[in-house]
């Protein structure tokens, strides 16, 4: 079988240089392994070898420098019983190398053949990662002061389970490439050849310096490793379902309830701290409105990080579709935290008497012309926590103000799946109650 | 009935629901959402989640897959697309559909992780080198981030090309109110198959606007996917015979089919002097804005832009006819407006902007046709950008 099509030949490459050589061994493993023409994608990118793909009679794939690493892994993973082989160059490895080294690690079945002859040639003989020290470029006229990559090593730093290196002379380059091939899993060879055009005159490099420099840098020849590993994409598809099924439907609420707001809009801010469930309570509230046929909007607000800073929600509730979710004046500001009053000191400065203010007993420094109610967390009667206070402070504020019956948001909280956080924010529910007649 | 939800759970599902088979992304506020939604539901559609090493990753792992006939989608914020540029002209080149999610935050550079902003909205246009068109859809509503995802999927598949969605923090991260019953789900339409292997070029176009029916990597039928400048065989050519055409063909495929693509949304009301045009957002902010003003007893009209590129001038035109004044609100410092006055030379535009990361409020816009006080008083960010214009009309 032919994957390099004669009539197409000969390659375009300057005289005397390896890659032609190279591009035949493929041919000839390819046809060792008896790859389907069909099934074989060839994934070029940038660089003279870039040059090879319309000599092949197999799918070709022709893309960015350095990307095609990342080109060949999403088709392997769209089609993992593709044979998919990427040709780079010691170009593509360097400005690819983050895609080598996870593809490498990932352990992505496709297979790697680097053509490696230290120095960018399609731009004109620029050093490359794998420019030996010393060596001459026209980017290094007095000589490379920079240590090159040992690509193998990287890729076996990076846990490949198949890597190589071998010369374009080496007679068995075939077998090599064929045992490549038939790797069900990564596999990376780096194949050290000559380039004609610069790295040869630049440095007096003769075809016989090339074992010189392989002995001089210590590089390894020959298999470097072969690993048997799950690979990658045959492993994503072990966790699919038999069956294709879709997305779950919208989770729709019905109105079970009548809402006391009869136009415009009534605003809440949430402030507390990390930690403290604010969030979820301000979900809880606004699902609640929807229970009642009101529509919704939620804006959060909180550092980063996780389990320190402040805490802030903004819901905003209306009879009609609500666009615009930003909240100028609140009806309504709940703080449970010292961290909540400092975020919100702005918006408490423009209350009036006809807004409210729910606090907590211990929050010091709260100035404000709204009417303020309090709740007491250290009431142990009350079975409050910072992981339930803020919906006692919602509860607290639906029984002050009638925008909807509590039962509406006690109907969310009775649907919360897990039992402990169900009972944990019932308890904060009935709490409420409680503090507006303190005889029941 | 009314679902709470965010735009990042609401995108997720209609990526499913048009058929999208594979998602690759890398983390990034505030499009992130979209991200741990797809990997949650798309393994159970039998498709391929995979969380690329970084955004160059997750893009060429999508135009990988593209290659092979999936449809595939990412999502990212601005800092993404400047990763994703030279891949985007890729996808334009090898003529890849693929979807797009820009989740736009304060830029430039990392800017703020959590910040509204919508200043991409040129940059994405103009986003790889050649300047070939983009087709860019944004949503002002929760329901229409499901519409118009699908509509994104569409277009890709119908124009071989990468669409984006564009849309932002606002819409994207937080919750909103979604009535079930104004899902609109467009029928799906799937990529043209070659039917005549026989005669079978990757890169096949009689007129200049065809686009080419499509073969997939690893299918009977041998195929070349090419990043350079190639003739319809998909081999590298720099014949000024054969680029001219090939490249003219990318656009032309697009342009001449800008009917297919347009959506404007008008609300023109009788004897109304200003129109407010508005794209995700600000569309958004401006449905509230007209309602306002009505009941205010004051005449305006509304067009909302929802696909962005290429401008649908013959809607705007529509409806932006014999009103004088046109209004543009952006969280930026004015670049949509360009167009607009581009467009329409002799109208007044007022462009209305911000850039503090804070959302435009309705009455800030408001007070641009209905004065309230003798002398309206934005705040320093809107006069920035009423100034630097020097065309207002107050």
């Amino acid at each position: 079988m032919k994957y390099v099509n004669p009539d197409r030949k000969p390659y375009p490459f300057c005289p005397g240089c390896t890659h032609g050589i190279i591009l035949d061994s493929i041919n000839d493993a390819l046809d060792r392994i008896g790859a389907d023409p069909k099934k074989t994608v060839l994934v070029s990118d940038i660089g003279c070898v870039g040059l090879a793909d319309k000599y092949f009679d197999v799918h070709t794939f022709h893309g960015l420098h350095g990307r095609s690493f990342t080109y060949a892994c999403g088709v392997k993973l769209a089609n993992p019983e593709l044979q998919v082989f990427v040709l780079v160059g010691d170009g593509g490895c360097g400005i690819g190398g983050h895609h080598l080294i996870n593809a490498a690690r990932r352990n992505i079945g496709i297979k790697v053949i680097c053509f490696d002859n230290f120095n960018f040639g399609m731009t004109g003989g620029e050093h490359s990662v794998t420019t030996p020290t010393r060596g001459k470029t026209h980017t290094t006229p007095e000589g490379n002061i920079e240590r090159p990559f040992d690509l193998c090593n990287l890729v076996l730093a990076s846990n490949g389970t198949f890597v190589a290196r071998k010369t374009a002379f080496d007679k068995d380059l075939t077998d090599t490439l064929a045992s490549a091939f038939g790797h069900d899993g990564f596999a990376f060879i780096d194949v050290l050849e000559i380039c004609t055009a610069y790295y040869m005159p630049l440095n007096e490099f003769k075809k016989s310096s090339l074992d010189k420099m392989i002995e001089d840098s210590g590089l390894k020849l020959g298999i470097l490793k072969d690993e048997k590993l799950f690979e990658y994409c045959a492993n994503l598809r072990r966790a699919w379902p038999e069956k294709k099924l879709g997305p779950p439907a919208p989770k729709g609420m019905e109105a079970k309830f009548k809402s006391g707001i009869r136009e415009g809009y009534y605003s809440v801010v949430l402030a507390g701290s990390a930690g403290m469930k604010i969030v979820s309570a301000a979900t809880n509230f606004a699902r609640a409105g929807l229970n009642c046929g009101l529509y919704a909007t939620q804006q959060d607000d909180y550092p980063v990080t996780v389990q320190t800073g402040h805490s802030l929600s903004e819901i905003r509730l209306s009879p009609h579709q609500i666009h615009y979710a930003g909240i100028d004046r609140p009806d309504a500001l709940l703080v449970v935290s010292q961290d909540g009053l400092r975020v919100s000191k702005k918006t408490l400065s423009g209350l009036t008497e006809n807004q409210i203010v729910i606090k907590t007993k211990d929050i010091e420094g709260l100035e404000t012309r709204a009417r303020v109610y309090e709740i007491d967390m250290q009431d142990r009667s009350l079975g409050l926590s910072k992981a339930n206070i803020m919906t006692a402070a919602i509860a607290l504020l639906l029984s002050i103000t009638k925008i909807m019956p509590p039962e509406a948001f006690k109907a969310v909280l009775e649907a919360i799946p897990k039992e402990k956080i169900r009972e944990e924010n019932i308890r904060a529910f009935d709490a409420a109650l409680k503090i507006l007649n303190p005889k029941h | 009935m009314l679902e709470f939800v965010t735009g990042a759970e609401v995108i997720a599902r209609a990526a499913i629901d048009a058929g999208c088979n594979f998602f690759a992304g890398y983390p990034i506020t505030p499009a992130t959402g979209i991200l741990l939604n797809m990997v949650r539901l798309i393994p159970k559609a039998r498709g391929v989640f995979i969380q690329g090493e970084d955004e160059i990753a997750s893009i060429g792992f999508c135009i990988g897959a593209s290659s092979c006939g999936m449809k595939p989608m990412t999502a990212t914020s601005g800092p993404g697309i400047s990763l994703y540029s030279e891949n985007i002209g890729f996808a334009q080149m090898a003529e890849l559909p693929l979807v797009i999610v820009n989740v736009q935050r304060m830029g430039p550079a990392t800017g703020g992780a959590t910040t509204n902003a919508e200043g991409d909205i040129q940059f994405i246009r103009w986003v790889t080198s050649g300047g070939y068109p983009m087709i860019v859809l944004s949503p002002t509503t929760v329901e229409e981030c499901y519409e118009l995802t699908i509509d994104a999927f569409n277009l890709a598949e119908r124009f071989r090309t990468p669409v984006v969605l564009s849309t932002c923090k606002d819409l994207v991260m937080n919750r909103s109110t979604a009535d079930i019953s104004r899902y609109k789900r467009p029928s799906i339409v799937e990529r043209k198959f070659t039917t005549d292997a026989a005669n079978f070029l990757p890169y096949n176009y009689t007129k200049l606007d065809d686009v080419p029916p499509f073969a997939p990597i690893g299918g009977d039928i041998l195929t070349r996917v090419n990043t350079s400048t190639h003739n319809k065989e998909g081999r590298l050519s720099k014949d000024p015979e054969i680029a001219g055409p090939a490249l003219t063909h990318l656009s032309e495929k697009i342009t001449k089919h800008i009917d297919e693509i347009e959506r404007v949304e008008a609300d023109v009301q009788d004897g109304a002097e200003t129109i407010i045009v508005a794209y995700g957002s600000m569309g958004r902010t401006s449905r509230d804005v007209v309602e306002m003003a009505r009941r205010k007893g004051a005449k305006v009209s509304l067009a909302i832009v929802k696909s962005v590129w290429p401008v649908p001038e013959k809607g705007l035109k529509k409806c932006i006819g014999n009103h004088k004044k046109i209004i543009v609100p952006e969280l930026n410092l004015g670049q949509y407006v360009l167009e607009i006055q581009r467009l329409f030379p002799d109208k007044t535009t007022v462009p209305i902007n911000r850039v503090d990361g804070k959302l435009i409020t309705p009455e800030e816009i408001i007070e641009n046709f209905i004065h309230t006080s003798p002398n309206p008083s934005p705040s320093t960010f809107l006069r920035a950008g009423l100034q630097r214009r020097g065309r207002s009309s107050s």
